[in-house]
């Protein structure tokens, strides 16, 4: 009996051994999908790397800022904001508004799009710093123009983290509302951006590539009149696009050292978030594919699939939902291990949410496909 | 709607020497259309069944009911003494599974043997011995070329295609191998040609056949053949007994005519009395069936008396085609058409 078992578990890793063999053999002899693979997150990457100046040379941003502080670190920070962005204070205009009028002001005027954020530095902000080496502040985008909103993040960052370096060491926690990270000194915006830019990158590549793998191979249904399983075909082909994603990650950290991006934390530890970060696109693109009934429909799914968590991951930051945003929680970890140099136990939860995702959709994916009639 | 759970009675005929018996199943993929009635047929091991009919009579479907990949609303059904639902495991094992369309079931990025491989490995075979059956298949399906067998199977033409795939079906040394449509698309050469290749491997290594087909020729190297109609067995038995089946024996009349209008005299002659079907067999040329063709002076006589001039007649016995054109209604309008085109 237990021989049997043996045997069985035997010709099963036998056979999704050959089919991931299979699998990979397909993918690197598809030049889209190579294309896609490696030389997108390569170019996207590099184009990101090479943006230094650029970015905050051409790109005018106007952020008002309202400062319910006063204090002498309220005032360094706006300084250090003018740097990056264009900035009108309360003070610059304390003839015409208070402090609470303005505030109103900015409410109505960020639909408009004239102005890119605002920002409230609360009472207690400079007093938070120097007591307790921790504060918040609270950065408002209008989300619904995603590229100045991109810009805007991005450019406040920069000059949050130079008032940072200024005022402590890199040790120095300090959480800033809704989101704010880094706190290094960024020569070049893959500096700032690669948490952002790898984990959307990495994402949407194995994603996308992946939506093919079960609705693109047609002979499948073939290979399922063999003692094959049809759990077997969902178990190799997730394992093989994520061996396939171990060497673009490889790349990836590659480009990003290359690029002088900090990495405090281990290495080994970026990569694995990473690699998990991979493995929620894989599981889902797999389950993409074995759901649609073509290959276009199956790229539509990656498409609408990638807005929707893209704009719930900008918009809806809600605690109930952003377990289940695998880039949120990816761009997290990863600016944590790297920028703060903290391990993975510190980020035990962001991985769990990455492993629960990932199972998820690749159990989902099992039920359907065990139950999808066309193959049986 | 619902089912009773009771396990199915095994039918009192069943033994284990057949390789194939099924029992009164009817399938509906869209619970509304039955495109399988009632179909009842069996095979021995070592024979050769040649399923035939015209498009969507139903033959892949009657053939996946004996795969295993649909589940008949109802009727017994055995494959491979396995029972093929709760014992798809063994009875994947023991078939090979030879599709419809090459491109749908081959991976044509990759070479003949890589294909063989690819599918091989699932039954637990080593790249080795996979490779080296490969061969010896292709062997007898007359594909010795090294090159063709490491061409990428998209630049093979369609009869090497269809080879490689029945190559795939073979791999595994199956006790029975299903075929779709493996004449289908090629030139009157290469069909014959893979048949005789077919014959040679059920000879070669006893593998039970299914063939499914709408080329009738497919019927002489059958050992049974079974002729679906819109769902339904209209015909099921040898060859040979078919068209014994015929009046009299699968004996006729083949009558030349000086002239005949085909639109008429065929119908007009079928009003005999004693004539039971006439085909049309060539120019002025047609295929009396009579009741009993012992006594065929009064047909003669009658035919005589519509103004046709009969040139010769001689009695001749019927043929499969014959066959098939009587018992199998839906074809025939179809061969007439083709015929007068
Ligand atoms: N997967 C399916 N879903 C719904 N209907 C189907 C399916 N497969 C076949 N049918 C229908 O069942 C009927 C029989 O189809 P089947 O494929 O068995 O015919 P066939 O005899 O093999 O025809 P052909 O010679 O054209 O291959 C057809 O009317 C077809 O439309
Ligand atoms: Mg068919």
């Amino acid at each position: 009996m237990s021989e049997n078992v043996i045997k069985s578990m035997k010709s099963r890793r036998s056979r999704i051994a050959s089919l991931i063999r299979k699998e990979l053999s397909t993918l690197f002899k598809d030049k889209i999908s190579m294309f896609i693979l490696f030389i997108i997150p390569v170019v996207m990457i590099v184009t990101v790397g090479a943006g230094e100046v650029a970015a905050t040379e051409y790109i005018d941003v106007d952020v008002w800022v309202i400062d319910f502080d006063n204090t002498y670190d309220s005032n360094r920070l706006i300084e250090s904001l003018r740097k990056n962005v264009t900035v009108t204070s309360n003070w610059d205009v304390q003839d015409q508004y208070t402090a609470e009028e303005f505030l109103d002001k900015a409410k109505e005027t960020l639909p408009t799009t004239l102005i890119a954020a605002y920002i409230i530095i609360p009472e207690g902000f400079g007093y938070n710093l120097t007591e307790y080496g921790k504060t918040s502040l609270e950065v408002h985008v209008d989300s619904i123009d995603f590229i100045s909103a991109l810009a805007a993040e991005l450019l406040i960052q920069l000059g949050l983290v130079q008032f940072q370096l200024e005022s402590f060491s890199v040790e120095a926690e300090i959480f800033y509302f809704p989101e704010m990270q880094p706190e290094l000194s960024f020569s070049n915006l893959l500096q700032a951006g690669a948490p952002s830019i790898v984990s959307i990158v990495l994402f949407a590549t194995a994603n996308l590539v992946a939506t093919q793998s079960v609705v693109g191979d047609i002979p499948l249904k073939r290979l399922l009149t063999t003692p094959l399983y049809r759990s077997e075909v969902v178990v190799a082909k997730n394992l093989a696009y994520s061996i396939v994603a171990v060497f673009q990650i490889i790349i990836s950290l590659g480009l990003l050292k290359a690029f002088n991006v900090p990495i405090y934390g281990l290495f080994i530890d970026v990569f694995l978030i990473l690699w998990l970060c991979s493995m929620t696109g894989i599981s889902l693109g797999v389950l993409f594919s074995t759901v649609s009934k073509t290959r276009l429909q199956a790229a539509q799914m990656f498409l609408f699939g990638f807005m929707i968590m893209l704009i719930i991951t900008l918009m809806v930051r809600s605690p109930f939902v952003l377990p289940f945003l695998p880039l949120e929680q990816t761009q997290v970890a990863f600016s944590n291990v790297a920028y703060r140099g903290m391990s993975l136990l510190q980020i035990i939860d962001r991985i769990l949410y990455l492993i629960l995702d990932t199972a998820i959709f690749f159990t989902i994916n099992i039920i359907y496909l065990r139950r999808k009639k066309e193959f049986v | 709607m619902l089912k009773s759970r009771k396990k199915k009675e095994i039918p009192s005929d069943f033994n284990t020497n057949y390789d194939i018996f099924m029992r009164d199943c009817s399938v509906s993929y869209d619970g509304k259309t039955v495109v399988l009635k009632d179909v009842s047929l069996d095979l021995k091991k070592g024979e050769i069944l040649g399923l035939i009919g015209g498009s969507g009579a139903g033959k892949s479907t009657c053939m996946r009911v004996m795969t295993g990949q649909v589940k008949p609303l109802k009727g017994f059904i055995r494959t491979a003494n396995c029972d093929v639902f709760s014992q798809r495991s063994l009875l994947v094992q023991k078939i090979g599974y030879v599709p419809q369309l090459e491109y749908l079931s081959l991976y044509y990025d990759f070479s003949a043997l890589d294909n063989c491989v690819f599918f091989g490995r699932n039954y637990q075979l080593g790249a080795s011995t996979i490779k080296k059956r490969a061969r010896e298949i292709m062997k007898i399906l007359g594909f010795e070329n090294e090159s063709l067998l490491k061409k990428p199977v998209k630049y093979l033409s369609g009869g090497e295609k269809k080879r490689v795939s029945i190559a795939v079906g073979l791999v595994n040394t199956p006790q029975i191998l299903f075929l779709d449509e493996p004449t289908t698309g090629l030139d009157p050469h290469l069909r014959i040609s893979v048949l005789n290749f077919l014959q040679k491997i059920n000879k070669e290594y006893g593998t039970t056949m299914v063939i499914v087909s709408h080329d009738l020729e497919v019927a002489d190297y059958c050992t049974r053949v079974a002729i679906l109609n819109f769902g339904e067995l209209v015909g099921f038995g040898k060859p040979k007994v078919l068209v014994e089946s015929l009046p009299s024996n699968g004996q006729m009349l083949f009558a030349k005519f000086n002239q005949i209008d085909i639109r008429t005299d065929p119908g007009r002659i079928k009003e005999i009395e004693g004539v039971e079907n006439v085909l049309l067999a060539g120019r002025n040329k047609l295929k009396v069936f009579v009741s009993d063709i012992s006594n065929i002076t009064p047909i003669l006589s009658k035919i005589s008396d519509l103004n046709l001039e009969l040139k010769s007649f001689t009695i001749d016995s019927a043929t499969f085609l014959d066959y098939f054109r009587i018992r199998g209604k839906s074809l025939e309008t179809k061969e007439f058409a083709k015929k007068e085109k």
